[in-house]
């Protein structure tokens, strides 16, 4: 499964190509002209492009050429998709960046079959690396997205991958991945021992179907402290035991989790497309920055958890004043997912929310 | 999506080419083909959209880009279409006819085709000034700039302005 931008001011061409990939089990985002989906493909980071020649507002050539001057886009294959079918035209096509030209004379299963052709296809290697997303605000879906991108990381990277949900208590990880831990995070912290081994933590860990383990939170009211030493040495110990390390950090600002912040490679910022929540980012990022967190560390998430009223992203990145690294599209099936204990990754893999999680994956690690 | 570019809406995206420019753009045609639309007597012009402008000695270069336009029918020197459909009026469409290898030479161009003709001997002369069509449907083209031959368009179609020929050749069945 791939995902799929596609690029075009003809609504039926943009209908029939959506439908033709849908089908041969690819997400697929959509737009009308070549400057908002420029926008787009920098912020979603998809598999491949499909673009046309002549759009309004700006041509696919110039599409080529501003996408290849972005260091996201540099190497993503565009395909141009044409109705000037000269070879001429597929020559200027490959001079502005692109990777492939199409004439729009070939059938959409033709088309269909000649961009799987140029769709990456190797496993990419196993890194690893730890990462924790938070927000200032509540509500944001931070656990929803924690718990998709460890099942993310586990999948695309054929490793081990723990999600640690440093909510302490009440957290809600183990409910969506439909898990019931019979130990958790704040008895671990409670152990005497001075350092964490693998085999100290190993027992209070819950195995999913997907490969990720999980240290859950209590579900249960508790007056759990999580002091910021035990905290540094489990974090140290996880990183060491597994490939990729999920932390679920609902309060990374705060004192006991300050400590942490050496310890994470990235940093997933995550906000929904709100005033509340985009003055929180403000915030939080003046915050990290005042922790001398490097700003390189840090990607802003947005997830959009409503379907409609949402600022547009443009308004945000010009509030925050720094580029949005990836959006979520709202997605229906997310609820339905949470509340099945069955996460969004593994039920409906194909929506263009998950397949966004997955970019997520790919961009973090890459 | 054969050919692409007639959608829901009867639109037909093609290049006109005069000495000097391509014009890549649409016609609205509703539910005529293009051919029957430049037959219509009733106007000169040929109201375009989408227009995307490439000069001749750098074809594959957009220029200038606008939304609408009109083209005078009698400065279009050839249209090629990227399917054969467009270029055949509805009212043959249908007739069983022989591909006649021909030579034309227009302004600027010369096209090498086919000639879909159905008497038993080509008559050029009839060809040219009988038929009540002002374009000339040419199957299998290519269309190579005179003064620059490396500029050539090839397409499944072409109608060429039959006021524009300066030399027609062609080989009889």
């Amino acid at each position: 499964m791939a995902h799929i931008l596609i690029i075009d001011d003809d609504q039926d061409i943009l209908r029939l190509l959506e439908f033709s990939f849908k089908r041969s089990g690819h997400s697929v985002s959509i737009s009308s002209n070549g400057e908002q989906g420029l926008a787009q493909a920098e912020i979603e980071n998809p598999d491949l492009i499909i673009c046309d020649v002549m759009m309004p507002k700006m041509t696919g050539y110039d599409f080529c050429r501003q996408a290849r001057t972005k260091p996201d886009l540099k190497d993503t294959p565009i395909v141009i998709f044409s109705a000037r079918f000269q070879p001429i035209d597929r020559q200027t096509a490959l001079d502005a960046g692109a990777t492939d030209y199409l004439a729009k004379t070939v059938a959409p299963d033709e088309l269909v079959s000649r961009i799987e052709e140029l769709l990456p296809t190797a496993t990419p290697p196993t890194l690893g690396g730890t990462v924790g997303l938070f927000s200032m605000k509540g509500g944001t879906g931070v656990t929803s997205l924690a718990v998709n991108l460890a099942i993310a990381l586990t999948l695309a990277h054929k490793a081990g991958a723990v999600l640690a949900d440093l909510a302490l208590v009440g957290g809600h990880s183990a409910l969506m991945l439909g898990v019931r831990p019979t130990s958790s995070l704040p008895k671990l912290l409670s152990t005497g021992e001075p350092q964490f081994t693998t085999e100290m933590v190993q027992p209070y860990l819950v195995k999913h179907s997907s490969g990720v383990q999980l240290l859950a939170s209590l579900p249960a009211f508790s007056e759990a402290v999580a002091p910021p030493d035990r905290l540094e040495s489990l974090v140290q110990c996880l990183k060491s035991s597994f490939d990729f390390t999920v932390l679920d950090l609902s309060h990374l600002l705060e004192p006991q989790f300050s400590a942490l912040l050496p310890l994470l490679d990235k940093i997933v910022l995550v906000l929904s497309p709100d005033m509340p929540s985009v003055q929180s980012t403000v915030i939080a990022l003046q915050g990290l920055a005042q922790l001398g967190v490097d700003d390189q560390k840090i990607s802003l998430v947005v997830n959009q958890i409503t379907p409609r009223h949402s600022l547009p992203l443009q308004t945000i990145q010009k509030v925050i004043k720094r580029p949005i690294t990836l959006a979520v599209p709202f997605e229906p099936e997310m609820i339905r997912a949470v509340n099945s204990g069955k996460p969004l990754l593994l039920a409906s893999p194909q929506t263009p929310a998950a397949s966004a999680i997955g970019k997520l994956a790919d961009t973090l690690f890459k | 999506m054969n050919t692409v570019r007639r959608t829901s809406s009867g639109r037909v995206t093609a290049d006109f080419f005069t000495s000097s420019y391509r014009f890549s753009a649409s016609i609205i045609v509703y539910k005529r083909r293009l051919v029957d639309v430049l037959a219509d007597r009733m106007t000169d012009y040929l109201d375009i959209v989408d227009i995307y402008i490439s000069r001749i000695n750098a074809p594959g270069d957009i220029v200038a880009t606008y939304q609408k336009g009109s083209l005078v029918k009698d400065e279009i020197i050839f249209i090629l279409l990227s399917s054969e459909s467009e270029g055949i009026s509805k009212e043959r469409f249908y007739t069983t006819r022989d591909d006649i290898p021909l030579f034309i030479s227009v302004p600027s161009f010369e096209i090498l085709g086919q000639l879909k003709w159905g008497s038993k001997e080509l008559d050029i002369k009839k060809l040219l000034s009988a038929e009540t069509h002002n374009f000339l449907p040419v199957s299998d083209v290519t269309a190579t700039n005179s003064l620059m031959p490396t500029v050539k368009f090839q397409g499944p179609m072409a109608l060429v302005n039959k006021s524009k020929v300066q030399v027609l050749c062609g080989l009889n069945p």
